[in-house]
């Protein structure tokens, strides 16, 4: 039996038995309902008097019940997923009442106070470790992000703008900002951002001047926060790789220019000097070697151009077929034999008497070739020497170009096949060349599962090694 | 196992040679977290020489994504092949990386 059903029975039962019940406190509501107490009661007989409280007890009972029905009502309510807790309330009366409002009233106030925690929290104490949706959204970005307030002390920082700006996260959080950049531009527009609260955004480009590599850094500032409270957010953006293929693409079209300029220019002397000059049959000759020199340099270049726009979109493959060696280095040497001759060099090919079957695209390797020659031919000064030999190690051919020329920086070295690079070096600058030989090369021998390898000694020469899987695949694309 | 390191652009490109294993892994993620502080995290892993991986070798690739990681980064392995492709699915460790298939488009990303 539940216990409000149990008291009930107890006390109708001692009412029938003529025994007074009063609750403690009661005693004034009993005599406003107009309830005689024991003291008034006099003769009246003892059935009369317990049938009396019985009714009281019964009365008072009443009303504690449907405040308890009201309360039930409430929780069901509240089961049934209603959280106003207006509407949770029952109708205000002295006891049990009064006190479940107060509960729901005290419910309300602690609920409003982790509210405002919570608010607090992500407007200023972001700095936090561990965070909410919006800081683990922000940590996935890979531009930094920081938060600075009207005292240019960081708020926040995310993962990315420790790391950019070279520094501990934890410690940025409650640091005066021009603590941590140093750049004038940066920090007078945060300034002027806090002082007027313009919204539009100011961008600039800052070299890193921690970074060994020429790293730049993008700061785009702007003003955030309600009215009354200025903020400012920064977007730190490593923009290091777009600079330097915007500069390598610049650099590339005025090279390309002037590589293409040159053969077509002396192609044009001669070809006037054939029809305006009366030319002696050798002379003759002698224009049109040279023309068809050029021809074949522009052809050349052109292929190398169109083979490095290939890689860019991706697109660079190879045909795969047997590749015949040796007629691809006669011709190397038929081609290099003038051109080492006029420049007073000594050419020499130190070839196996059998070669080993090579899988590829015979055009591909012939570019390779000719790009290790070309570029020893190049760089060698008059009086120099070129060997250029193939042997076969273990399960590779090998092809080494070994010249005496200019040699390269090992600082150039470690840049050498990158594309548009060319070596910093007066003597190298002094030659035409797009940059991309190398870079094509090596790009080259890696989509037929080989590489290129360099030594070099400044003014004493280079090494490239050529290597080639024998009877190796293909790949399908450039690697 | 030998490491080898080039710079494309502004981009630390790493290639190892052989196996990815046991102490060569570690010669891995030291020089993958060198390459990290340097470039400020532009990093690709050239696997198209890992002939397979073990269990050190994808701790150490993972321990490069996690460095990465706080930088909103992600390690972009490129020209992995089926051997360690498979090694990566088994252990449920592929999807912590950004996969290429060849060195070029992994550094395009960066742009």
């Amino acid at each position: 039996m539940p216990p409000l059903f149990a008291t009930l029975a107890a006390l109708a039962g001692l009412g029938a038995l003529g025994v007074m019940v009063v609750a403690p406190g009661e005693e004034g509501w009993l005599a406003e309902q107009g309830v005689p107490l024991p003291d008034d009661v006099g003769m009246m007989g003892a059935a009369a008097v317990g049938a009396l409280v019985a009714l009281a007890s019964f009365a008072w009972l009443g009303g504690k019940l449907r405040v308890m029905l009201h309360i039930r009502g409430a929780l069901h309510a509240f089961s049934g997923g209603e959280r106003a807790l207006g509407a949770l309330k029952v109708t205000d009366r002295p006891g049990v009442a009064r006190a479940w409002n107060g509960l729901l009233e005290w419910r309300r106030e602690t609920s409003d106070v982790a509210q405002v925690d919570k608010m607090l929290r992500s407007k200023g104490g972001a700095a936090q470790s561990g965070g909410g949706t919006g800081e683990r959204a922000a940590d996935a970005l890979w531009q930094g992000v920081i938060v600075i307030d009207e005292q240019q002390v960081m708020r926040y920082a995310n993962g990315a703008a420790a790391v950019l700006m070279r520094q501990r996260r934890e410690a940025l959080p409650g640091v005066d900002v021009r603590r941590v950049i140093t750049d004038d531009s940066v920090l007078m527009a945060i300034g002027e951002v806090l002082e007027t609260g313009s919204r539009q955004r100011r961008v600039m480009d800052v070299g890193d001047p921690k970074s060994s590599d020429s790293s730049v850094l993008r700061y785009s500032v702007r003003a955030i926060g309600a009215t009354g409270e200025r903020m400012v957010l920064v977007v730190i953006e490593d923009v290091t790789q777009q600079r330097i293929s915007d500069a390598a693409q610049h650099a590339f079209v005025a090279q390309a220019t002037h590589e293409l300029r040159t053969p077509l220019t002396n192609m044009q002397l001669y070809v006037e000097q054939l029809i305006d000059d009366e030319l002696s049959p050798r002379e003759r000759d002698s224009a049109l070697n040279v023309i068809n020199q050029e021809i074949s340099r522009l052809d050349r270049i052109v292929g190398d151009m169109l083979s490095i726009a290939e890689i860019q979109a991706g697109n660079l493959q190879a045909k795969s077929g047997d590749v015949r060696v040796q007629p691809l280095l006669e011709q190397l040497q038929i081609d290099y034999a003038e051109s080492a001759r006029q420049k007073g060099l000594t050419l020499e090919f130190d070839l196996p008497p059998k070669y080993p079957s090579i899988v590829g695209d015979r055009e591909k390797l012939g570019i390779v070739l000719h790009n290790l020659l070309g570029n020893a031919v190049k760089y060698t000064p008059e009086g120099g020497k070129i060997t250029v030999s193939v042997k076969e190690e273990g399960d590779r051919l090998v092809t080494e170009v070994t010249d005496t020329g200019i040699g390269i920086s090992e600082e150039d070295a470690a840049r050498v096949f990158d594309r548009f690079v060319r070596a910093n070096d007066s003597r190298v600058a002094a030659q035409t060349g797009t940059g991309l030989g190398l870079a094509l090369a090596r790009d080259i021998a890696r989509l037929h599962s080989g590489d290129i390898t360099l030594r070099s000694e400044p003014d004493v020469g280079s090494t490239f090694s050529f290597w080639l899987p024998i009877g190796g695949s293909v790949q399908a694309k450039a690697a | 196992m030998q490491v080898e390191s080039e710079r494309q652009g502004a981009v630390t490109v790493l290639r190892p040679r052989g196996p990815l294993i046991a102490e060569d892994a570690e010669v891995v993620r030291h020089k993958g977290g060198e390459a990290i502080a340097d470039s400020l995290g532009r990093l690709v892993i050239d696997a198209s020489a890992i002939v397979y991986v073990d269990s050190k070798g994808i701790e150490a690739l993972l321990d490069l994504a996690d460095e990465l990681s706080d930088a909103g980064q992600v390690l972009k392995l490129s020209g992995t092949n089926e051997t360690m492709r498979e090694a990566l699915e088994i252990t449920e460790t592929a999807g912590m990386f950004e996969h290429f298939e060849d060195v070029q488009s992994a550094v395009r990303s960066f742009l």
